[in-house]
């Protein structure tokens, strides 16, 4: 009964909006983390017990996290709903196999970065490394990602402008390289360290620094060449 | 140059605070004395302030369905049908008992009807006596004079000797075990010389066969080279119900046994009791053929065997005695009636179960 009840409280939770984290910048990972790993592995070890319900209470609090990695990864909004249902998938059939070396979420978002990878794959280069143009126009409502709402104190013309910018932003960002592309997200768009990039890509951590040197630089010179000075 | 070059290198671990205090002051010693690195330094910093800078996209709003639906698919799909019928506790374990029940009740059902067929078919190591033939009082004046008088071809059909009984009553009648109402001696006289005689005219090539089991063959080369082939000999005969009706059509046909006629009615009986009825009845079978019985016949049903024959009169004491030593003869239910020459004996093996209050021992 009281896991049963924990799971319904940490849906009631989630539902309200309390387990929504924003999105992350370096200085994210504190307290609010710690907890969120203690959380995870009860909810995990609940799962391995054999209690699907307490699957779904990780789906509802990583799942908005896992979408923007998939977003900015694949620059697809429908690809990144695709992926990260895959990904949730993966850790399904496979979350008897998490040992807990690491965090979770660690695991997890290196699930959804590895389906990411697949299908930036198998979409091949066609729009992936198309030349960034500042004449393209920005992805509407209907067919793009839907922003969250701006707030109604600023002016509708600054909305528009914020939004081409990150569009742009993100053109730029889908026409680095597929490994530069996923370090810059995880490290300056997701704000994980360098450690937690090493477990999630499993590379060492002399090499995030170096591969992250080498994206931060070409981003730098595709922003300026669609912006002009930075 | 060289030194510019290293020190890009190292801008990112210091934008992001993983240097140590010592480079940390290279850098920046660096960057108060290079124009250069410091304005691409201010550009990484927009760069990275550009990427903090980008909205948090929402999910679709039926993303979470989505997910949770194929979870519950991949659940279902793991519990297929044969997991939804075993996996549940409450549903297998009394599965599995009722089948291991069932296993165990079918087994000790075929064990029991096939164990008196069994022994049936075992056979004594003794080999017959060879002189099992016609009774000692058909090898006289009667035995010419029957097959004189009643030649198997001059007979009419629709009045043999004895009407031989439908097949499958005569089937029933053997797999019923001993019958209530003891058939006459006559009868078995009339029809088990001539069936033996038929099958061994049927099977003429098979005596080699035969000779490799003289004991299960004897009788019918012994029988054969008396009795006449009979009509219809060389078709292939089959099993069952075609051996009834060909054993009837035989009975026919073939010559009548000769010693019938002129033998007195006289019958013995012997009940015995024994552990295993089987058993005993072919041992007592065994002591009927060394003593010279012939027209041996045996036949069980619902553990109670019978063994019946013809047998010279002069040994009956002596067939009494070597009974006596293989099971316990209930003397009470037991009559010798002795014959001139020979006598019918009728000896009847009960198990445990249809004991009539005789103590049984097995010896």
């Amino acid at each position: 009964m009281e896991t049963i009840a924990l799971i319904w409280h940490s849906m009631i939770s989630l539902i309200a909006g309390d387990g929504t984290k924003p999105a992350a910048g370096l200085s994210h990972a504190t307290e609010g983390r710690r907890e969120e790993r203690d959380e995870d592995a009860q909810y995990v070890a609940l799962c391995q017990g054999g209690e699907p319900a307490a699957f779904e209470v990780l789906v509802r609090r990583h799942q908005k996290r896992m979408f923007n990695i998939a977003y900015r990864m694949t620059g697809n909004y429908e690809d990144a709903g695709d992926v990260v249902q895959e990904a949730f998938l993966s850790a399904y059939r496979t979350i008897k196999h998490f040992r807990g070396d690491a965090r979770f979420s660690t695991w997890l978002y290196g699930i959804v970065v590895n389906h990411a990878r697949n299908r930036m794959r198998q979409a091949g280069s066609r729009a992936y490394h198309e030349p960034v143009s500042i004449d393209d126009p920005p992805v509407g409502q209907d067919g793009g990602p839907a922003f969250d709402p701006p707030s109604r104190e600023a002016p509708a013309l600054d909305v528009l402008v914020r939004k081409e910018m990150q569009q742009k932003v993100q053109d730029c960002i889908n026409g680095l390289e597929k490994e530069h592309r996923e370090i810059i997200v995880l490290r300056d768009i997701q704000g994980f360290s360098y450690e937690e990039i090493t477990g999630m890509l499993g590379i060492p951590d002399g090499t995030v620094k170096s591969r992250l040197s080498r994206a931060r630089n070409a981003l730098r010179e595709s922003l300026k060449k669609v912006l002009g000075d930075l | 140059m060289r030194e510019c070059g290293d020190m890009e290198d190292r801008f990112t671990a210091y934008l992001d605070g993983y240097l140590e205090t010592a480079e940390r002051r290279i850098v920046e010693e660096h960057l108060s004395t290079c124009p250069d690195c410091l304005h691409k330094l201010e550009e990484l910093k927009r760069t990275r302030a550009m990427l903090a800078d980008l909205d948090e996209i929402d999910p679709p709003p039926d993303l979470t369905e989505k997910i949770l639906s194929r979870i519950h698919e991949e659940e279902g799909r793991k519990a297929g049908l044969f997991r939804r019928l075993f996996f549940p506790l409450h549903i297998k374990i009394p599965v599995q008992a009722l089948a291991t029940v069932f296993v165990v009740v079918l087994a000790v059902y075929v064990f029991r009807s096939t164990l008196h067929e069994t022994a049936n078919l075992e056979r004594p190591s003794a080999p017959p006596p060879a002189v099992e033939t016609v009774p000692h009082a058909a090898k006289g004046e009667a035995a010419p004079a029957v097959k004189k008088e009643t030649p198997p071809e001059a007979r009419p059909e629709s009045v043999p000797p004895k009407p031989a009984p439908p097949p499958a009553q005569t089937l029933k009648k053997e797999a019923a075990g001993p019958p209530t109402t003891k058939p006459a001696p006559d009868v078995a006289t009339q029809e088990a010389p001539p069936e033996r005689a038929y099958k061994a005219a049927q099977h003429p090539g098979a005596a080699a066969e035969k000779a490799a089991s003289p004991e299960r063959h004897a009788d019918d080369l012994l029988s054969y080279s008396k009795a006449p082939v009979p009509p219809g000999a060389g078709r292939v005969r089959t099993r069952g119900t075609t051996e009834m009706e060909e054993k009837g059509k035989v009975a026919e046909s073939a010559p009548m046994p000769p010693a019938r006629a002129a033998v007195p009615d006289v019958r013995s009986r012997v009940a015995m009791m024994s552990k295993d009825p089987g058993r005993t009845a072919i041992q007592a079978k065994t002591i009927m053929r060394s003593l010279g019985a012939t027209r041996i016949e045996e036949s069980t049903a619902d553990n109670v065997s019978t063994v019946s024959g013809w047998i010279d009169a002069s040994v009956l004491g002596e067939l009494m005695t070597r009974l006596k030593e293989i099971a316990a003869v209930d003397e009470p239910n037991s009559s010798l009636a002795s014959g001139p020459k020979s006598s019918f004996v009728e000896i009847t093996v009960r198990g445990y179960g249809n004991n009539d209050g005789v103590k049984p021992v097995d010896r």
